[in-house]
Formats: C-alpha cells, structure tokens, sequence
C-alpha cells in the first residue's frame, strides 16, 4: 500500500516536496500575510470599538470598499469550480493540472467574500436575527442562501476529486507529524483504491460537475442583485445578472491564470503547467473578457445615448468626472490592455515590429515617461497647472497618454511575443486590479448621485474617501486569501497527482501506474 | 360600503338643553337616504319652537386633528337644512353651527368603532404585538416561496446524498 | 344586520329614555357628556360625546352600528401627508421641531429641507422630504430582518432595536430618507429612557433610522412635530380614510380636493414607490425662492 518514491515520477517527487516546510521565501511570505491580516484585525477591532464612523461610509455614500471586496471575491470564486467542472463535463484533458487550483481559488475566495458583508454590518452582535427574523424578500437572505450553498458545494467539489491523493499522502506522511496524519486518514475517508470506490467517486464527481454550475451562475446573480433590486440609477439594470457573472468569470478565469504563474514559479511545476495551458487559459481569459466587454458597453452605452435626467449624473462623473480615470483605467487597463497583450503578440506580424527603430523599448519607454510627467505636472493643484496656458493643455491628457502608451505598447510587443507566459501573467494580474476597481466604480458613483442631490450634509459626508481602517480590511482580506490558498497548497497537492496520472500517455506518465498507486 | 340596517330609519334625535338660548335652538337628526346615504338634518327653531327660516348652517365633521368643513345649508320654511352624507363616511361625529349670533351647535354623535390597532400589512397577524411581518411585503403578487424552497431543497438533497456516497466510499462498499 | 322595525322602536324607545333621563346625567360644559345610547341590536351602552360646545347646542345621540369595513380593506387610518410647496419659505423650523421631538442624532435630518429647481428655465423651490412611507416601499423589501416594516396605517416603521446595520434599506430608499448612527449617538438632550418605537428617542450606534410620521404624537390627537411646527402651515397631515388633512394652523380640508385641485404630484412617482406624501406644486408663491446659487453649489 505504501507509495515508494521510486514510483514516482520526477515531476511528482518535486510537487510533493512543496507540501514539506519552505524554505525562506515561504516563512518570509507567511510572515507577511500574517502580519497583514493581523493589522486588519486590529483594524477591525478599531472598527468595533467606534463603529462605522471610522471608515469613509457615510449617509449619501454607505456602501465602499466593503461591498467591492466582496462581490470582487465572489466574483473571483466564480471560476474555480465553474470552469473546472465545464472542463471536466467536457472532457477537456488539459484541464487536470489546472482544476485543482482553479477550485483552491475558488474556496479560498469564498470565505473571504463571505466575511465581507459581516465587516460591512453595523451591529454584527445582532448576525444571529437573520436567522431569528430573516425575511427571505430581501436579497441578502438570497445571498446568505446561495454562498452558503455554494460554499458547501464547491467545498465538496475540490475535497472529492482529492481523495484519492489524500490517501496516497497519507502512506507517504506516515512518518510524519501526527497531526498531519491524522488529518489525511480522516480526509482520505479509507480510500483504497478498490473498484467500488472508484465508482462512487466518479458517480460523485459526475453529480457535482453538473450541480455546480446552476449553483455558481446563480450566485453572483444573486450577489449582483443586491445592487439590481434597488431603484438607483446605475443599479436599476436588468442584465446586472449576466453582466455581474460574465465579469466574475473573467476575472476569475485571471484570477487561475496569476495562481498559475505563481505555483509554476514557487514550485518548480514547469513540468505540470507548461506554455501551452497558459495559451489555453490565455484563450479562456479572451473570450470571456470579450463577453464582459460586451455586457460593459451596453450596460454604458444604452442609458449613455439616452442621458436621461436620473442617469446623467453617474454617467457624467464616470465618463468625464471624478470617476473618469478610475473608470477609463478599468476599461483600458482592465479589460481592452489585458486582451490585446494576449492576443496581438501572436501576430507574426510583431516579428517585424522588432526591427522598426522607432518601436525600441528605449525611445517609447522615454516618450511615456515624459507623457506621464507632464501629466503630473499639469494636474490640478501643482504650481505649473497654475500658468495660463497649462490649462488649455489639459484636454489633450487623454490623448498625449494614448498615444504614448499606444507607442510602447506596440515596442514593448515583441518582448511579449518572446515571453508568453510573463505576459498571460500580466494581463491576468492587469485584469484583477481592473476588476476590483471596476467594482467600486459600479458601487461609489452610483450612491454619489441618487435622485435627490445631496445638501446639507456635514463636511465630509457628500463624497467617499476610503480609510485607513477599510484599506487596512481589504488588504488583509487579499492576505487573508492568499494565506488559505498558500496554507492549503502546503497541505494538499496543488496539482492532482492522480488525475495527471490518468490524462493521456502524451501529458502525463500513463495510466497504469497511477492505477498501481492508486491501491 | 354600506350603513348596515340601511332600510330602515335610523333616528335619534337630538335637543337643545340649554335654556339660555335666546336666538336659536339647533337639533340635528340623521335620515338614511335611498342608496345606503345618509342625511344629516339640521332643524333650527326658535325658543317657542316654532321653524326658523333662511338661517345659514354649516356642518363639519370630526377628523382625527381638525373639525372638517362639510358643507352649508340654508333652512327652509320648515327650518331644516339638509346635509348629504356619503355612503360610509367614515366621521365619528358631525356638528352643525348657525351663524346666528349667538350662534347655536349641536354634535352627532356616530360612534364609529375606534380605529383597531395598527396591523401590519398585508394583514398577516403577527404573534407579538409590533412585531413585523414575516412574509413577503408588496402590494403586488409575488410567487410562493414553495418554488424556491423546491430548488433550494433540491440541491442540499443532493448534497445529502453525496455524503451519503462519501460514506460509501468510507466503508468501501 | 339588518335593522329590523323592532330593534328601530327599540331605538326609539332608548332615546326617549335618554330624554327623561337628561336631567339625571351630569354634564359640564367641555366635559365630554356620558349619553345612553341605542344601539340597534337591542341593549344600550353608555357613549362619551365629545366636548358640548360653547354656544349652548346640546347633543344627544344615537350609535348606528359602525359601518362595515371595506371587503379586504384595512379598518382604522391610513395617515397621509401633503406638503404645500407654495408655502414653505424654508425656516426649516420642520426640521428643529422634528429634532426636538426625536432627539435626532447630530448629522441627520429626518425632514430635510433641500433647495431644487426642476430645470433651468424654473425657479428655485424649497422642498421638505420626510420619508415618504410609501406604500410600495423598496426599503422594507429588501430588509433582511424585518427591522423595518409597514403598518396598516401606512407608516414605515422601524426598530432599531432589530436592525442589524447592514444598510440595504439606505441603499433601497430612492429619497434619501434614511440615516445611519455611524458612531456612538452623542446628542445632548438624548433621555434617559427605555427605547419606544413609537417615540424613537433612543437611538444606537450601527443602527438605522428616520422619519415615522410620530406615531405616538399621532396617537395622542396630536400632529406630527414637523406639521404642527411649520409656521406656514405648509405640512398637512391626515386621515386619508376620512379625507382630511389639518396643518398646524388649525386649516383641516378635504385630502382629495385639496390635491385633485391644486394639481398634487407625489415625488418620484414614476419609480412606483406609492408615497404616503403628497405635494402641492411651489405656484404662486408669498415668499422670495431660494437664492440659486445655494441650490447649485450641491450640484456638483
């Protein structure tokens, strides 16, 4: 029963020695991320101690960061188990290296969006009367409904397909802490390998794949229906569902794509996620960020041609007002930049671009730096901006920056092109702070223009600035997820050995040894 | 609405008590009307008792923080004035006033049961008293609950019975 | 029930021996006066009427039986408010009435005055909002432990002592009729008191409040603190059951007529939220309008 190392391959030897102590990076990681969450702690205490007052919510804008945190972290759990399961119904084989992953995230992430909305409550010692006097009218017993079933679901749908490793690390830590082994007989539930195991399990994993995927779509619909089931405009949309699951999975779908990155990297799997899983993933993150694209541009475009009375002011402020950077950055920088660095640079045209002087990093690399400069210079505020004509300038900012940035983009292509991997990881990590940012322009613009106007507030109340204490929350929320999927992947095979095992000779070492090892 | 007993009459009558009344003595008397209506009659006599004509009433009637003009009649020869009084007005009392000098009043009572204790809607009673419905609140038709419930259900079934494969797994049958 | 000719006698007959019986009852002048009353199902009871007035009238009475509720219609008020654009000078004297009456934490209004202009070309106009109970109300859908919750009589009301601060109904109200105790209330006048509903004295941090139209002023006979206040006469409150609405200068008139006449609009109507309260558009005004550069600088 026991699993020898001789039976193992190369690459597997190496993937379970990530699951033994760390060396420095790893401590030094950990420490950290267990500082951060420490300090959100503390920042939450701060938070218990005076109430809400200490974050920037206010009456006209009582929803921030809070909110953002945690539709972006459903919408990042929205993948994991989605994706994996269509993979796995479709029996798409480049999947094995890759679902386990997808389905850590997608755990990981949930407990964190699940926390979320407790850290936004006014009066958390009262969390017990929604079970007390919940109503289920109201959407966020809907949410607490379907995370709770979510989370059970797709708990159960990365804990199955793990057993048969768990059993095997248990022969394997044998000799290890106890703990450790005590935990992997309980989990491994005496999985030996035999006929009628394996065909629970498959029975089991069948029912999952399909149950899942209601379950997550239904999910962030829901979670976007916290803000749809109001009467505000900019929330008052009918595809806020489609439109809220399309972004969660394409953020989700980068969200696997940085995770992979950093796993091949930490852990030397080069020989489990190859180039070609991120060209695949690559493909994934296109076309659902063309979906997201497109839900993005009618939910702007349609009331935008209208601009009527009760819309104007959200629309304005993000098109052109004070959200406008923040909302043109999770456009361009979020969404357009993220696709066109995953697909042009497979153009064999870029081969060509290479030799053009003009499109050396150098002279581009300069000319964007001078435009930012300059931009600086020229914002509001700084002693230049208050010479006569710097002003006049200030309408060509947006233009000065595209095509700057349109000029490194094309020098900078040939670079991608050579390194594939560095860029999928850098549209997918562009893609996830897009998206966080893209979460808070739905939210705060939206509150900042209700129908009446805001008057008479006190100083301070009329706009929403983020505190201290909600960045030191959302931060140790980003640490407090990377923690459990950093711990889990210390507890558990970040790749499923047995699955690898069992993909085509081509992509794995064959089947029957996984089918030895199995027993 | 309807008066219940509408078919019949039904009267009271009011009168003066106060002797110290030199101009007019007022009474009020209410008539169902054909319809489920009422009327409420005001009759002015002098001190003999004797009609008075061409005395300009006006009748109000209690609100729950004003008296609400209702309308104003003029007698006729046989010193009545007349107010019509809607099907299911819901007025606790109705007073009438000449505009004599010194003017006469007189009050009808109609004692309209006391508004009940304000229930929550849509007429769910709750089991303690100010406590908030449980249901689903709107004025419009909202599908059952069974609905959700059915799929709800149905999913944590499953769940059920994958836990109850993963024991099977566990006891390797 | 059907009155039948006996029980009318029998009416008759009550009322002739609440004549002889006249001189026998005690009544003082603005006293309410005990009467016997028939009543039509046979028996008497003794009924109060209210105040004798001071000409001289007298009053006794009769009970008709009271008329029958309305086929699935609520029995008892169903309150209402109209508020007279073309009246209100904004004093805001609604609003330090209602902070008064409520001891309303610092940074709320529960009335709030603002100063709009509906387009360009219109004059600026004060606008008081209290929260308009609607009677399709978004905030209470979406509450998720029915810590607000409307009443029979149209009242939105809400328990602080149930809210659990998660500000969806904030989020919900289109009106801004909502606020938050985003820290420790510190008011000074705030009572030593046990927390009433109806009163909503006591207020608590991570909690959410607003306006309840007073239900325990109106309780009393007593209007709301902002409609007696105003010293306009500008905020009608009332019995949309009885059709009247009485502002603080004694005026009680007919709900419909005063609405239907004066072309009457709700605010937001076409969100649907079915407001308790009514406006009366700022036509013909007695006082100067706000000055217009105050109801620009919020415009952002």
């Amino acid at each position: 029963m026991r699993a020898r190392d001789d039976l193992l391959a190369d690459r597997e030897r190496r993937l379970l020695r990530s699951l033994h102590a760390g060396g420095p990076g790893y401590y030094a990681l950990l420490g950290v991320l267990g500082a951060l969450v420490a300090w959100g702690v503390i920042g939450y205490g701060v938070q218990l101690r005076y109430g809400l007052g200490v974050t920037g919510l206010r009456d006209n804008v009582m929803w921030g960061v809070y909110i953002t945190n945690f539709i972006f972290f459903i919408g990042v759990s929205h993948v994991g188990a989605l994706m994996s399961a269509i993979l796995r119904i479709t029996g798409a084989e480049w999947r094995r290296p890759i679902t386990r992953m997808a389905e850590a995230i997608t755990f990981a992430s949930l407990l964190m969006g699940a926390l979320m909305p407790l850290v936004d409550m006014g009066r958390p010692d009262r969390l017990l009367n929604l079970v007390a006097h919940g109503r289920l009218q109201s959407p966020i017993l809907w949410d607490i409904l379907s995370i709770t079933t979510y989370l059970t679901g797709s708990t159960l749908f990365l804990y199955v397909p793990m057993i048969p490793d768990i059993a095997l690390l248990r022969d394997r830590f044998a000799a290890g802490p106890p703990w450790r082994r005590r935990l992997y007989t309980v989990l491994a539930l005496g999985w030996r390998g035999t006929e009628v195991q394996r065909r629970h399990l498959e029975a089991v994993m069948g029912i999952l794949a399909i149950l899942i995927i209601p379950i997550a779509v239904s999910v962030h619909t829901v979670v976007s229906w916290i803000l749809a089931m109001t009467l505000r405009a900019g929330w008052n949309s009918t595809i806020f569902g489609p439109y809220f699951v399309s972004g969660a999975l394409f953020s989700g779908a980068a969200a696997v794509v940085t995770a992979m990155a950093a796993f091949r990297w930490a852990y030397h799997l080069e020989d489990y996620i190859t180039e070609a899983h991120f060209r695949r993933m690559g493909y994934l993150v296109i076309a659902l960020g063309l979906i997201y694209g497109y839900f993005t541009f009618n939910e702007y475009w349609v009331p935008a041609f209208k601009m009527a009375a009760h819309e104007r002011g959200y629309l304005t402020a993000v098109f052109s007002g004070r959200f406008a950077p923040l909302f043109w950055f999770t456009q361009v920088g979020g969404l357009l930049l993220p696709v066109a660095l995953l697909t042009v640079p497979r153009l064999a045209l870029v081969e060509r671009l290479g030799r053009v002087p003009l499109l050396r990093p150098a002279p581009a690399l300069a000319a964007t730096a001078a435009a930012v400069g300059l931009v600086v210079v020229a914002a509001p505020g700084s002693p230049v901006a208050a010479l006569p004509d710097v002003g006049a300038l200030r309408p060509l900012i947006p233009w000065l920056l595209g095509t700057a940035g349109s000029w490194l983009f094309l020098a900078l292509l040939p670079v991608c092109r050579a390194r594939p991997i560095a860029t999928a990881t850098a549209a997918s990590v562009l893609v996830n702070v897009g998206a966080w940012w893209k979460r808070y322009v739905i939210i705060v613009p939206t509150l900042q223009h209700p129908f009446l106007p805001i008057q008479r507030a006190p100083a301070g109340w009329a706009t929403y600035t983020p505190t201290w204490v909600e960045w030191s929350i959302t931060s140790a929320a980003l640490a407090g997820f990377v923690l459990i999927y950093l711990l889990f992947s210390k507890l558990f095979p970040i790749v499923s050995l047995w699955e690898t095992r069992e993909a085509p000779p081509e992509a794995s070492g064959g089947g029957e040894v996984a089918h030895a090892l199995a027993r | 609405m309807r008066w219940p007993g509408s078919a019949a009459l039904l009267a009271a009558l009011a009168l003066t008590a106060s002797a110290a009344s030199a101009a007019a003595r007022l009474h009020l008397v209410l008539a169902p009307e054909e319809g489920g209506g009422l009327q409420v009659v005001a009759v002015v006599t002098d001190a003999p008792g004797s009609p008075r004509e061409g005395i300009p009433v006006t009748f109000r009637a209690r609100t729950a923080f004003g008296w609400l003009p209702l309308g104003e009649g003029v007698t006729d020869a046989s010193g009545r004035a007349v107010l019509p009084l809607p099907a299911g007005a819901p007025y606790p009392e109705i007073e009438a006033q000449t505009a004599d000098d010194p003017p006469a009043r007189a009050v009808l009572a109609l004692d309209r049961r006391a508004a009940a204790q304000p229930a929550v809607r849509p007429g769910r009673r709750t089991l303690h008293a100010l406590s908030p419905q449980p249901g689903l609140i709107s004025p419009y038709p909202v599908p059952p609950l069974a609905l959700l419930g059915v799929l709800v259900g149905a999913i944590w079934a499953t769940y059920g019975y994958i836990v109850f494969l993963l024991t099977r797994i566990a006891a390797g049958r | 029930m059907a009155l039948t000719r006996r029980s009318f006698l029998k009416a008759l007959a009550a009322g002739a021996a609440a004549l002889t019986a006249g001189p026998l009852t005690r009544w003082r002048r603005g006293r309410p006066v005990p009467a016997l009353v028939a009543r039509p199902g046979g028996g008497h009871a003794l009924a109060r009427l209210e105040a004798v007035p001071s000409g001289g009238g007298v009053a006794l009475a009769y009970a008709a039986e009271p008329p029958a509720p309305e086929p699935g219609g609520a029995p008892g008020r169903r309150w209402v408010m109209v508020i007279d654009l073309a009246r209100c000078d904004g004093c805001r004297e609604c609003t330090r009435a209602c902070q008064a009456m409520h001891v309303v934490p610092a940074g709320q209004e529960w009335i709030r005055v603002y100063e709009l202009q509906d387009h360009e070309a219109g004059a600026p106009y004060w606008f008081p909002r209290p929260c308009m109970q609607c009677d399709n109300p978004p905030c209470v859908k979406v509450c998720p432990v029915s810590a607000t919750w409307k009443r029979e009589d149209g009242i939105v009301m809400q328990d602080t002592s149930r809210c659990i601060g998660c500000r969806f109904c904030m989020a919900a109200c289109p009106y801004q009729a909502r606020s938050f105790n985003w820290v420790d209330p510190d008011v000074p006048g705030m009572p030593d008191e046990p927390y009433s509903m109806e009163w909503n004295r006591v207020h608590r941090r991570g909690t959410t409040e607003k306006c309840i139209f007073c239900p325990a002023l109106v309780a009393e006979g007593r209007l709301p603190a902002c409609a007696a206040a105003c010293p306009m006469g500008a905020i009608y409150f009332g019995d949309q059951q009885e059709d009247a609405v009485t502002n603080s200068q004694g005026e009680t008139v007919r709900f419909s007529e005063l609405v239907q006449g004066q072309g009457g609009y709700r605010f937001l109507e076409e969100l649907g939220t079915e407001p308790r309260v009514y406006y009366l558009p700022p036509r013909r005004r007695l006082y100067p309008a706000p000055v217009p550069a105050a109801a620009a600088e919020d415009q952002r």
